[in-house]
């Protein structure tokens, strides 16, 4: 009795094959040769489960059948991947074969560190982008690259992806750094380290829940310095000041340092800015909700009186967020010191 | 029709048994697994996998029956009953590679990719490796995505002759076309329609190929389809979607 499976040449009447177990022909027994069948109830639960469990193996269908023909420009399982990808490499990660984007990822790790890292410069914004880009060629890879075989398509797919991202990434930036926000000083305080021109880095809620201290630097829109004639306008619409004077206090210069109540304060911890150095002796009381602030302007020094009072007195409700630390130059990075 | 007509007789009994009317087919096990392959290649599974069960009926060792029903369970989106059935089926024919790659076919379809890369594993170890089992690896290997799952096509088709490399290409087509290679498809099935131009199975594929790829020959092919199987609600279905897609389907030729 041969088995015809491998050939092996049994002892006559055997039932099985001795070498490898199969049934031997001829040797026919009742058996149940009836398939059990699905259930029409089972049917689409367990093609959901089947999606749910492994919705990128499976063929398209489903969800994407109940589309409108002109919705259909990409499958379900792209579409599902393009969201996964929001987080990068997740629909990777997914599908299991994160090594084939693990360059990408390192690279898009790397230029969004860096990024972060030189915000507020131009290599800074150089690197987020290349961050995007990195980002929306894995969303690209994790669906659409099999799907869009035409380069013109490709092409297309891309610019989409990247505008969409620029779009989430500044979505996470509004609404994740909501209480940060970057400003520019004309002051020079050598007691921080801080020079004319310097990035710093400013937090909203500090400035209203910290109590606002003599030498805090807070972030306040400057408002427009006329003085006679001329009409001296701010360089920029914010911008980080010293408070020096507050509510209630008595201000004026003396030898090119700031008195408070007549006491003189020290010029490296309170520099006085260039523009009131040329006045002449004055002196003023700060109102009870407002603060007196300094920072330079481009006043010359013979008209700055009467523009003292408006240039340098910020109402409480105008201070928007209390520096924290030196952004910007990268050798002054660092949180700036409290005053005693 | 005389009173006494269906009365049976042992003297008449034993003159007709063994007698076979002149042009009528041995119902055998063969003659089943025939009717089976037919109702397939026409599209329609369910009969396919009834005929597949005559045959075992007729003889329960015979391994095409079996294996046949295997797939037709899988055609019919059974994946848990065909992977009980297959399991039975090794029972009687154990570590048989076609019904292994059978069962990681339909485990990979059932969304279990490690159990299906396992089994497809075993089969592709084993000694006789048919084009079915390069098929089967084909379709693990495009589940993972993997670029070489068209090199396993290729060696399906190759190691296939005759009639049934006409149903290797015409799997390998199918399969193709459901991953979405659409263009690779098109000239397996475009090949087997030549063959088999009469199997509506054949011409509901090319169709489906076609209309994944823009191409207006889809309305023909799926006309075709339900002319040699009327009635058939994929293909009517099929046809209705493709008169009726919108206009950016129609502009980007999906």
């Amino acid at each position: 009795m041969r088995c015809q499976q491998c050939q092996f040449e049994n002892v006559p009447g055997e039932s099985r094959c001795f070498k490898c177990g199969s049934v031997l022909s001829g040797q026919s027994f009742a058996v149940d040769v009836h398939p059990p069948r699905m259930g029409k109830v089972a049917r689409p639960l367990r093609a959901m489960f089947r999606r749910l469990r492994c919705w990128h193996v499976l063929p398209d269908g489903g969800i994407q059948a109940w589309l409108p023909d002109w919705l259909k420009i990409m499958s379900w399982n792209a579409f599902a991947a393009i969201i996964l990808s929001i987080v990068p490499g997740l629909a990777h990660l997914a599908q299991r074969r994160f090594r084939q984007i693990l360059w990408y990822f390192a690279g898009w790790v790397v230029f969004l560190l860096a990024g972060m890292f030189l915000y507020g410069s131009n290599m800074g914004f150089l690197l987020v982008g290349l961050a995007i880009a990195a980002h929306a060629w894995i969303a690209f890879h994790a669906s659409l690259i099999k799907e869009h075989a035409e380069a013109g398509r490709r092409a297309f797919d891309i610019v989409v992806l990247l505008v969409l991202l620029a779009f989430i990434y500044w979505g996470v930036r509004v609404s994740a750094f909501r209480d940060f926000v970057w400003g520019y000083t004309t002051l020079t305080i050598p007691y921080q380290s801080v020079q004319s021109g310097d990035c710093l880095f400013a937090r909203y809620s500090r400035a209203r829940v910290d109590t606002l201290s003599r030498g805090s630097l807070v972030l306040v829109p400057l408002r427009q310095v006329a003085v006679g004639r001329a009409n001296w306008t701010r360089a920029r619409g914010e911008m980080i000041v010293q408070i020096v004077g507050l509510p209630g206090e008595k201000v004026g210069i003396s030898n090119a340092s700031f008195v408070i109540n007549g006491k003189v304060l020290d010029s490296r911890r309170f520099p006085v800015p260039r523009w009131l150095l040329g006045a002449d002796t004055w002196t003023i009381v700060v109102p009870a909700d407002s603060y007196f602030v300094s920072t330079e302007y481009n006043v010359r020094p013979q008209t700055y009186t009467e523009a003292i009072g408006s240039a340098c007195l910020a109402g409480s409700s105008e201070i928007e967020a209390k520096a924290v630390m030196v952004w910007f130059p990268l050798a002054r990075r660092g949180f700036l010191r409290p005053y005693e | 029709m005389r009173r006494f007509s269906h009365l049976e007789f042992g003297d008449r009994r034993d003159e007709g048994a063994g007698k076979i009317p002149a042009g009528e087919e041995i119902r055998d096990a063969e003659y089943f697994h025939k009717e089976a392959l037919r109702y397939w290649l026409a599209g329609d599974f369910e009969l396919a996998l009834r005929n597949y069960s005559r045959a075992l009926e007729q003889n329960s060792t015979y391994y095409p029956g079996w294996l046949g029903q295997v797939l037709m369970l899988i055609e019919l989106g059974e994946y848990k009953e065909a992977a009980v059935w297959v399991d039975k089926a090794l029972e009687m024919f154990p570590e048989h590679p076609e019904l292994l790659a059978a069962k990681a076919v339909a485990c990979a379809r059932d969304g279990r990719m490690e159990k299906a890369v396992a089994y497809s594993d075993n089969s592709i170890a084993k000694d006789n490796v048919t084009s079915l089992v390069w098929l089967a690896r084909a379709e693990v290997l495009l589940n993972r995505k993997s670029n070489i799952a068209q090199n396993c096509i290729s060696k399906a088709v190759s190691i296939a002759a005759g009639e049934d490399g006409l149903m290797v290409r015409l799997r390998a087509g199918r399969l193709l076309n459901q991953r979405g290679d659409y263009a690779a498809a098109l000239q397996y099935l475009r090949a087997v329609t030549d063959e088999l131009p009469r199997s509506a199975l054949t011409w509901y594929e090319l169709g489906c190929c076609q209309a994944k790829l823009g191409r207006p020959e889809a309305q023909v092919s799926f006309e075709q389809a339900l002319k040699m199987h009327p009635d058939w609600a994929l293909a009517e279905e099929a046809l209705r979607k493709f008169k009726n897609r919108g206009f950016f389907a129609r502009l980007f030729g999906r």
